[in-house]
């Protein structure tokens, strides 16, 4: 089987090479390392981050990552964090000699819950013809580097049942439209000291394939049997930062009177064409904490997201 | 037999596919292309209404359009208009005529003030961008931030009363960029530096916030008492480089893909993003193909004369004496 290395070098980062095929740099000392669940030794998708160089990406599910250079000599931070797993926070020479990191799973006790609902609510509504605005994307204003970005949903009482999401992101019908898209969807209870996204509300991975022009995604939730156990939760859109959905973006700077190129991931995901009173949009940064997203305030108060629970 | 089953689902697909009906535009005066205020859209079989702004423009969504609809626009002064919908097209400008009443003239005092429009456009102008100079519009605004127009008046000293420009959706909209009506941008009016000959010292910077798709904006700026003091001056527009006008499009790139065993580069299409600002300003050919306007753009704080720009740029001011 054919594996493709998610090389963490600057060059994979941040050149995009428009030229025609060409042979690569010349080889230098690349470190492999295998991402594995600490019982079972299977692989696993993990984010890796490096702080300083701000590079972060997404393995596939084999964990199959590496690092190219003299790892003795890089003065940095590692971060591996995957669903359910104790985060991994280490010097990034300290992986020197290594070659297989296991991550230990984060045991989740399930709450109890009522089987028969009666009703059912939809939240945060709003027209998503009237959607705007997309966030995910590198502006002249600022550089988007977050790992997920979360809306607060708000219930009159908890206890409830998740039923079902709905995502938009940016997408248009092409006939020849190429953009098609992965991520994951998350679910968070509200942190009580930050107020931000906290523990997580699902046990199991859940990955949502969106076709090169669907603007909407419906994700069916009853089988994860999810139970929001306060007034407020987040889902929140985790960014899977692999080749499928590499992309770049076109920046014009005035002051440098240039175009620069960054790369980019899809999705981008909607904002609600609706201002609301309060800011609800929280991001995950490459160090994994959550803040409030700022970017779009005052207009821009909450995703397009929405979400059916059942009580 | 399947056919005869498939031959009634074929006969009411039309009606299936009658999904919803938006229609918007600008109504405005036939005589003075001015826009009209308080204009009542009426679809008459959808029996829903509704009325133009003060940029006479106006939206009407109905969930539920019925074959052969008749949009009316009646205001009193004018003589009612009916556009069948099968004759309507997005975006259009609806000239309503003014009905003729004689009135004897009034004078009140002993002067008459004389107006004057410098470098007017029409709504046909505005309305039949040609391709390529939409691209261009928008080629533009993609690389500069301010764009400042020439005027030339016949004589000094004249009040400025109004600036018209014309607008547009991106071009690229809505195939492949979003679509949003939110805008703001500065207007600004310089005197012309007398040894350099482009914009100068400021006479006037005032933020316009935009908040419909109207096509064409006029923007009264009588009570900001801008006396030109020369014969030219110019008419600028800053773009606010905010997420407010923020505007995506979605093109594609080359992206390498992997590496082979060889080390070969493997290259696949991805997405391209292109963030663009608005508002994305009007470019029309003059029927005589001499384009009278000078532009400028501020690169680096230092005013550049676009030399490339060979269409004339929606973009008037309105003195009176």
């Amino acid at each position: 089987m054919m594996r493709i290395l998610l090389l963490l070098s600057a060059c994979l980062f941040s050149t995009i090479c428009r030229a025609q095929v060409k042979p690569a740099t010349p080889p230098q000392r690349v470190n492999t390392f295998y991402l594995v669940d600490s019982i079972s030794n299977k692989g696993l998708p993990v984010s890796v981050a490096i702080v300083r160089a701000n590079l972060f990406i997404t393995t596939e599910p084999d964990g199959i990552f590496a690092i190219p250079g003299d790892l003795t000599q890089m003065q940095d931070t590692i971060i591996f964090s995957a669903q359910n797993y104790q985060s991994i926070k280490m010097p990034l020479n300290l992986l020197s000699g290594r070659n297989v990191i296991k991550l230990t799973k984060i045991i989740a006790q399930k709450p109890a819950v009522a089987t028969a609902f009666k009703n059912d609510t939809l939240l945060n509504d709003f027209e998503r013809d009237d959607i705007a605005y997309y966030a995910g994307i590198t502006t002249a204003n600022e550089r988007f580097d977050y790992k997920q970005i979360a809306q607060k949903l708000t219930l009159h009482k908890g206890g409830v049942s998740l039923k079902s999401a709905r995502v938009m992101r940016l997408a248009f019908n092409w006939t020849d439209g190429m953009h098609p898209a992965k991520y994951r969807l998350r679910v968070y209870d509200t942190d009580p000291k930050t107020g931000g996204p906290g523990k997580d509300l699902c046990s199991e991975l859940i990955e949502v394939s969106s076709a090169k022009d669907q603007r909407q995604n419906n994700i069916n939730l009853k089988k994860y049997g999810i139970t929001i156990p306060n007034k407020t939760f987040y889902i929140a859109v985790e960014w899977i930062r692999d080749n499928y959905n590499a992309a770049d973006v076109s920046i014009y700077y005035k002051k440098e009177n240039k175009i620069i190129l960054y790369e980019n991931y899809q999705p981008a995901i909607g904002l609600s064409p609706i201002q609301g009173s309060n800011l609800n949009i929280w991001v995950q940064t490459i160090k994994n904490e959550w803040k409030p997203y700022t970017y779009f305030m005052p207009f821009g108060t909450d995703l397009a997201i929405k979400a059916t629970i059942e009580y | 037999m399947t056919k005869y089953y498939l031959l009634p689902l074929l006969l009411l697909l039309p009606c299936l596919c009658f999904g919803q009906a938006d229609f918007e535009g600008q109504v405005i005066n036939k005589t003075t292309e001015m826009p009209i205020l308080g204009v009542t859209v009426r679809s008459l079989k959808g029996k829903i209404a509704t009325q133009t702004n003060e940029r006479g423009y106006y939206s009407l969504s109905n969930d539920t359009p019925q074959p052969n609809d008749t949009l009316q626009y009646s205001y009193v002064g004018y003589k009612t208009l009916r556009l069948p919908v099968s004759a309507y097209q997005p975006k259009m400008f609806i000239a309503l005529e003014p009905l003729t009443i004689q009135l004897n003239e009034v004078r009140i005092g002993n002067s008459k003030k004389e107006t004057i429009t410098l470098s007017s456009f029409s709504a046909y102008d505005v309305k039949n961008i040609i391709s390529d100079i939409a691209s261009k519009s928008t080629q533009m605004i993609a690389r500069q931030t301010t764009v400042a127009k020439r005027f030339t008046a016949p004589k000094p000293d004249g009040l400025l009363m109004r600036v018209s420009l014309g607008r547009q959706d991106h071009p690229a909209s809505p195939s492949y960029a979003t679509k949003n009506s939110l805008t703001k941008f500065l207007l600004k009016v310089y005197k012309q530096n007398a040894l350099t000959g482009a914009p100068g010292e400021v006479l006037l910077k005032k933020e316009i916030s935009l908040t419909d798709n109207a096509m064409r904006i006029d923007i009264d700026v009588s009570k900001e008492n801008i006396i030109i003091p020369g014969q030219n001056f110019f008419v600028a527009i800053e773009w606010l480089i905010n997420p407010y006008n923020e505007i995506i499009l979605m093109m594609s790139a080359t992206k390498v893909d992997r590496v082979t065993r060889k080390g070969q580069q493997v290259y696949k299409d991805a997405t391209n993003y292109w963030v663009d600002y608005q508002p994305f300003l009007v470019g029309y050919y003059r029927e005589d193909n001499k384009p009278n306007s000078i532009l400028y753009t501020s690169i680096d704080k230092k005013w550049v004369e676009l030399t490339d720009y060979s269409t004339e740029l929606a973009l008037s001011a309105t003195l009176i004496y």
